[in-house]
């Protein structure tokens, strides 16, 4: 018997022991309380809209008031389209395992086989050590019929097949691990391009997509084959689980080790009075259980989940009857094109079989849309052509996390960068054959994507008032309080019941703290240029990390002279409006604690704690290294 | 293990046995006649296959083609690009 070749070993192994959540169970009447909730905040929220634009703008400084009026309006649009991806779950039973073609196709006279299902792991340029973890866990996944052949193939866009002694080689992996392998010669249409090339030379009835670092669990198939009995379904999402997310740290145990004795003392009295405190867990805001179980999942109602790629599973038939009817489409119009431009009497007949012979040979057959975000492309063209999609609930895969936030923003500018791109190519609101409800949940997606319109008037409505102490409403009243509390309460209380027990802080302070990539995805996306496909890297980034949070420590720094600046004037008795202040200093507050997180991410490094003996510490040194890490100054390197 | 495209993925198809067809004259027929449902992956391939051969100089005509297959092409709008007798 060959012995199989050892493992690497990498940073995660020391993740392995970490479970993946559980979905959350369903409750019909939390969820009903949630519609009734729902219901009642849009209703109290349209009154506020309605106030704020009728009764509260101050005339004397419009150029603040209608920008900030307006970003409150789009921001309650965001709301509604929340309200309508949450409205109601709707999962499906979980069934047997497929065994035969007939179970999920008509056969129409052709005869039954066991249905074949193919197992396809993309890379391009990850450590192929990385990639026999991926393979290995595919090996080991079970399916109940032995007649049910499951291939497994590493569908490689490096070229590392031991041409290029340079390069690792990938293939040799693939042919130790009893694996197949396929390369392309050129990088066409990025992943798409490469999943194409894999459906080109495999013939799975049913295929699942995996990335270098998706590891499926041995359930996979036998927990998603079974919803394919329904004729209609495209593809299973299953949530993407990041098992490596950033360890909480007990805070006493850190206020300990920065400041001794003190440290300890303080950590105590907070325990005294919040209990056990931990901080810098899931530092990145990577733990997807809010996305997966709480938005996507909750999608399933509109038939609107979208496929995020890895630890997807999809029916071939579907996606070569989108690459098919997208091809038969190009060739039309662009023939048409071609013939209205030449004119049809100027030319013979062979000249213009000569001109559809050319088109038919330029067009391709697409089955993913070559895309920066060609999975929820490919969905959106999908739903439209009335196929059907699931998120499945559970986790079948687990995966790994950007580990710095040079990666982590590169990761979702291309998020951004793609969904708004969509937004302009083919903007689903206008894309015929969808639903209204699949509309709605896709523009929700594309319109999230926009926040920083509002959320920059946000972030910056205090420092504007701090330095002209002018407001932008005619007062803080109890007019305004009287709308504005009653929305934020109800609003919050029903986006609690949709995460029954499930904390959404670290999304929501990356959902704020993202607004600069967000803008820049914007501006990027606006001027054309073009959406690059980057593949997220599995290792951590050198690159320096200050431009990514520059933005975010001049807004805080602004925020702290504004601040000083009118305490200075209520202390002289020269300020126009303490309720203003107090006013803006709760909301610049809560702007400081979103866009710090950002600040102690790009700071964060992996501790290994000596927790025996935290007074240890060596604060300043610790300080130092990081700083210089961090930004390279090599000057304090050498001390 | 590596493959590469080429021209023996058509065979691959369930619909169209190994070497299906006759080329004569640099048309090559594609016969239809036991055939009665084109999955989306074969009309896939019938695809890749006319463009394979029309970049070789040759034209594929599609022979024996059942109404049932018929309106299967004509429902993906192929009737036009595809060449049917």
């Amino acid at each position: 018997m060959n012995q199989e070749p050892p493992l690497k070993e990498f940073y995660f192994n020391k993740f392995e022991h970490r479970k993946p959540y559980t979905p959350l169970p369903i409750s019909e009447f939390r969820n009903m309380m949630f519609q009734f909730l729902a219901i009642v905040a849009l209703a109290i929220g349209a009154l506020y809209i309605w106030w704020r634009w009728k009764y509260s703008l101050n005339l004397n400084c419009l150029w603040f008031a209608i920008p900030l009026v307006v970003a409150e309006t789009l921001s309650f649009f965001s709301t509604i389209f929340l309200y309508v991806n949450y409205w109601s779950p709707k999962d499906r039973p979980i069934e047997e395992p497929v065994r035969f073609l007939s179970e999920i196709e008509d056969l129409r006279g052709r005869p039954d086989r066991p249905v074949r299902i193919d197992i396809h792991i993309a890379t391009y340029n990850e450590d192929v050590e990385l990639v026999r973890y991926t393979i290995r866990d595919s090996k080991k996944i079970r399916y109940p019929f032995d007649d049910v052949p499951v291939n497994i193939f590493v569908l490689d866009d490096g070229r590392r097949d031991g041409r290029d002694p340079s390069k690792q080689n990938m293939k040799k992996v693939a042919e130790e691990e009893g694996v197949g392998y396929f390369c392309r010669e050129n990088n066409e249409g990025f992943k798409a391009g490469n999943l194409r090339n894999g459906l080109e030379h495999t013939q799975g009835d049913l295929f699942v997509i995996l990335d270098a670092d998706a590891r499926p669990f041995d359930t996979i198939l036998t927990a998603t084959t079974g919803y394919f009995r329904s004729k209609k379904l495209a593809w299973v999402q299953t949530p993407q689980w990041f098992y490596d997310t950033s360890e909480p740290i007990y805070l006493k145990d850190w206020l300990t080790k920065k400041a001794g004795w003190l440290g300890r003392s303080a950590g105590w009295c907070i325990e005294l009075i919040f209990g056990k405190v931990y901080i810098e867990e899931d530092i990145f805001g990577n733990h997807p259980e809010g996305f997966y179980d709480g938005l996507l999942r909750r999608r399933n109602f509109h038939n609107a989940a979208f496929c995020c790629g890895a630890g997807s599973i999809h029916r071939r038939e579907a996606v070569m009857e989108l690459a098919i009817k997208d091809y038969a489409k190009g060739v039309r119009k662009e023939l048409k094109k071609k013939l209205e431009a030449i004119g049809h009497t100027s030319f013979t007949e062979k000249e213009i079989l000569e001109y559809k012979r050319k088109t038919y040979l330029d067009n391709q057959l697409i089955p993913f849309k070559f895309h920066a975000s060609e999975d929820i492309y490919t969905s959106m063209m999908l739903h439209a052509q009335g196929w059907e999609s699931y998120e499945h609930p559970y986790v079948e895969c687990k995966m790994l996390s950007p580990q710095d936030i040079d990666t982590w923003v590169k990761q979702r500018s291309r998020y951004a960068a793609g969904s708004l791109d969509i937004a302009f190519k083919d903007n689903p609101l206008f894309m015929k054959g969808l639903t209204l409800g699949q509309r709605m949940c896709y523009f929700s997606s594309i319109y999230s994507y926009f926040a920083p319109i509002w959320l920059i008037i946000f972030i910056f409505s205090p420092i504007l008032f701090y330095f002209t102490l002018e407001l932008p409403v005619k007062a803080y009243s109890f007019d305004f309080l009287k709308y504005y509390i009653p929305f934020q309460i109800f609003n919050a209380i029903a986006i609690l019941l949709v995460n029954w027990g499930r904390t959404s802080d670290r999304s929501d302070q990356y959902y704020i703290a993202s607004f600069w990539l967000m803008t820049l995805s914007i501006i990027s996306v606006v001027i054309g240029k073009k959406v690059q496909f980057h593949v997220t890297p599995k290792e951590k980034s050198k690159a320096s990390y200050l431009p990514h949070i520059l933005p975010h420590v001049i807004i805080i720094s602004l925020i702290v002279i504004g601040n000083i600046y009118n305490i200075f004037l209520i202390f002289q008795g020269q300020h126009p409006s303490i309720s203003g202040y107090i006013t803006n200093t709760f909301w610049s507050l809560f702007t400081v604690y979103n866009l710090s997180v950002m600040i102690r991410a790009a700071w964060w490094e992996e501790k290994d704690y000596d927790i025996k003996n935290p007074l240890q510490y060596n604060g300043l040194a610790d300080f130092k290294s990081r700083l210089a890490r961090k930004l390279k100054w090599s000057s304090i390197k050498s001390h | 293990m590596k493959i590469t495209r080429s021209k023996d993925l058509f065979s691959k198809s369930e619909a169209f046995p190994e070497h299906s067809g006759r080329l004569y004259e640099r048309v090559h027929y594609v016969d239809l006649k036991e055939v009665c449902f084109l999955t989306n992956s074969d009309i896939a391939r019938l695809i890749d296959k006319v463009k394979y051969n029309l970049s070789s100089g040759i034209e594929t005509r599609v022979i024996n083609v059942k109404p049932e297959v018929m309106d299967q092409l004509k429902q993906l709008e192929l009737d036009s690009i595809i060449n049917f007798e």
